[in-house]
């Protein structure tokens, strides 16, 4: 727990203390209030020793100073899982099924494009497309299946992980940037920032030994940025993870947008350990509230930081939005990942508008590029 | 004033002093505090005051719930008989329930749900001295002429909360016998229990009622993680906790819950 000295006391005549840790938080204000950019160390000092109205005070401060109006945007949107079949073996995923399991799916297309029907009939304009490493799902099925979807029906696609673009070029035989041409050609638009996990190569080799490494995820993005594909970023925390760890992952996010400028949004959310190998137990609300905080305090170079409603529940992601997210996320019609491991919220865009109004924000959807689109 | 109040922006700056000052603030304050949407500084000021009164303890007791005869003996039977904490009793014939219960669990000291003055000398008589109720019945005046302790839950508005808080505020003052406010949203009557209400109403209760001492932010109605939250929204209270076996979440949990949210958990008995 936080030392006595570091909490805000009204008066100073009440006994404000001046502790060393007080006093690292008290320089880390001033220098941030003052415009400066923070440090690993200030990360892990904020975590440790800022109060949650400091982190708040702060976080909201970064949102106003790139988000003037009280608006809250989400985007209509449908998940779709293609394919549920995963060799990887990421010990914190219920969803996946080895190769060769009775319960393993590939969707058929027609399935698929019934779900995107019902999409565009409710309005919708994004699909977001994942799913797992499926040893017999080439760059040939991927190219046919978004060239069907956008002569079809010409929505956005959001899709695939770093993990399945470096599948599908090693299964193709290809380079991760002939893979990504070759895909945006076909209809690929954006892809998300799923499979980030923590950008630490001392996590990823505990929960996701076979999975990419730190610089692996790092590069195919730095691929696709130079591309001029837009991505997001996210972050899972809270498995076997230490703050040092997930400070780590912010500051990779932000090096590289620095550099490249191509990343849209963050979203970080907790690990959901119900049905997974790994077990263990799952961070609170609280503790949401303050990474989002320090997501929106460190990450000075992205634009948007999103609510995880889905992992949260709307009381806590509504709360987030004073704690620096300014973007709701999207109304699912559906979402099989982090529900398979015990995620159950729901909620549907009239719900979302309600939670967003009632925190004081104006809702407005949004496009892929997070544009107001009405 | 240290330097997180110092950043409240324009519009609840100048209440700053106030509230620090300790003052009762007037309706047109209560009324801005209730109307913003700054929650962060509602949180600010709101905290000022709770650790003002309390530091960073946050207090919860080990409780067990009983609704009307009928669960009497099995829930008795539920907890282990040396178990200390507190016996909440609702429903009809308390005295006779209350006087079972003791001498059954002794270690329970009886809190009763209150809804009409005519009930109080009975209770009184059976040992009851700390009651829990809406402040709407008219009952306090005769608890108080009794002797009892009380904890009010205030029933918040759709609509602006200020005059209710004044009401209780008003209440507490001439008749000091209040220990606890809890905000409660009625699911049923208002479509918006949200975190933002939830926290809202829990702060703007600290800042207006200033002199009764503790604000209850339950775990049990706001669930764990707003729960921690609203330890720093003037919350010093997270309310009861099952004593039953196998209860969610347990003693222990919420010990853990309060040190997660940096303050200091303490459990305390009635009486």
């Amino acid at each position: 727990m936080l030392p006595v000295a570091s909490r805000l006391r009204f008066s100073s005549g009440d006994g404000m203390m001046q502790s060393a840790e007080r006093s690292k938080v008290q320089a880390i204000c001033d220098r941030f209030y003052g415009g400066g950019r923070l440090t690993f160390q200030d990360g892990i000092d904020l975590f440790h020793h800022a109060n949650l109205l400091e982190l708040s005070q702060m976080a909201d401060t970064v949102r106003r100073r790139k988000h003037a109006d009280p608006v809250v945007t989400y985007i209509v949107s449908r998940n779709i899982n293609y394919t549920n079949v995963c060799w990887v073996r990421c010990s914190f995923c219920a969803f996946y099924r080895p190769p060769g399991s009775e319960e393993g799916y590939v969707l058929p297309k027609e399935v698929l494009f019934r779900k995107i029907e019902e999409m565009k009939a409710a309005g919708g304009i994004e699909i977001l497309i994942q799913g797992g490493l499926n040893p017999k799902l080439k760059i040939e099925y991927f190219e046919d299946l978004f060239r069907s979807i956008k002569e079809r029906y010409g929505v956005h696609i959001h899709g695939l992980s770093v993990s399945e673009i470096l599948y599908i070029a090693h299964l193709s035989h290809l380079t991760v940037e002939e893979t990504i041409r070759r895909l945006r050609a076909s209809g690929l638009d954006t892809i998300p920032g799923a499979g980030g996990e923590i950008l630490s190569d001392e996590v990823r080799k505990v929960i996701a030994p076979l999975k990419d490494t730190t610089d692996e995820w790092l590069g195919v993005m730095r691929v696709a940025h130079g591309l001029g594909m837009r991505t997001t970023a996210t972050m899972m925390y809270g498995s076997v993870d230490r703050i040092e760890h997930r400070i780590e992952h912010l500051l990779r996010v932000r090096d590289l947008q620095d550099q490249t400028g191509g990343f849209t949004a963050f979203i970080a959310w907790n690990y959901q350990p119900v049905g997974t190998e790994l077990r263990g137990a799952k961070t609170t609300g609280f503790e949401y509230l303050k990474m989002t905080a320090l997501s929106r305090i460190l990450l000075d170079n992205v634009d948007n930081i999103q609510a995880s409603w889905v992992t949260q529940g709307a009381e806590i992601a509504q709360l987030s939005l004073r704690y620096g997210a300014n973007d709701f996320g999207s109304t699912m019609f559906e979402e099989n990942v982090v529900r398979a491991a015990g995620a159950t919220f729901c909620m549907d865009e009239t719900e979302l508008q309600r939670q967003i109004r009632d925190a004081g924000y104006e809702p407005r959807r949004r496009n892929t590029y997070y544009q107001h689109v009405n | 004033m240290d330097t997180i109040t110092a950043r409240i922006p324009g519009d609840l700056a100048d209440l700053a002093a106030a509230v620090a000052a300790g003052e009762h603030l007037d309706r047109e304050a209560c009324l801005r505090l209730w109307r913003t949407n700054d929650l962060t500084s509602l949180g600010v000021l709101a905290n000022g005051v709770r650790e003002r009164l309390h530091g960073d303890r946050a207090v919860f007791r080990g409780e067990l719930r009983v609704k009307g005869a009928n669960e009497l003996e099995g829930a008795l039977a539920s907890v282990r008989e040396a178990a200390p904490g507190e016996l909440f009793l609702e429903g009809d014939d308390l005295p006779r329930l209350v006087q079972r219960a003791r001498e059954v669990r002794p270690n329970l000291r009886p809190r009763v749900r209150c809804t009409a003055a005519e009930e109080l000398p009975r209770l009184h008589d059976a040992g009851v001295r700390h009651l829990v109720g809406p402040a709407e019945h008219g009952w306090i005046e005769a608890a108080a002429r009794l002797g009892f302790r009380a904890e009010l839950t205030w029933s918040v508005p759709t609509g602006d909360a200020a005059d209710t808080l004044l009401e209780l505020r008003r209440l507490s003052d001439t008749w000091p016998i209040i220990d606890c406010v809890t905000p409660a949203i009625a699911p049923l009557e208002i479509a918006d229990v949200t975190g933002y209400n939830q926290l809202r109403a829990i702060a703007v209760a600290r800042l207006c009622l200033g002199r009764i001492p503790h604000i209850r932010g339950a775990v049990q109605v706001l669930g764990e993680s707003v729960m921690q939250v609203a330890q720093w929204y003037g919350a010093d209270d997270a309310g009861g906790v099952s004593l039953v076996t196998g209860g969610q979440p347990g003693l222990e949990r919420v010990r853990e819950l309060l040190r997660a949210a940096g303050r200091e958990p303490a459990e305390v008995l009635i009486g």
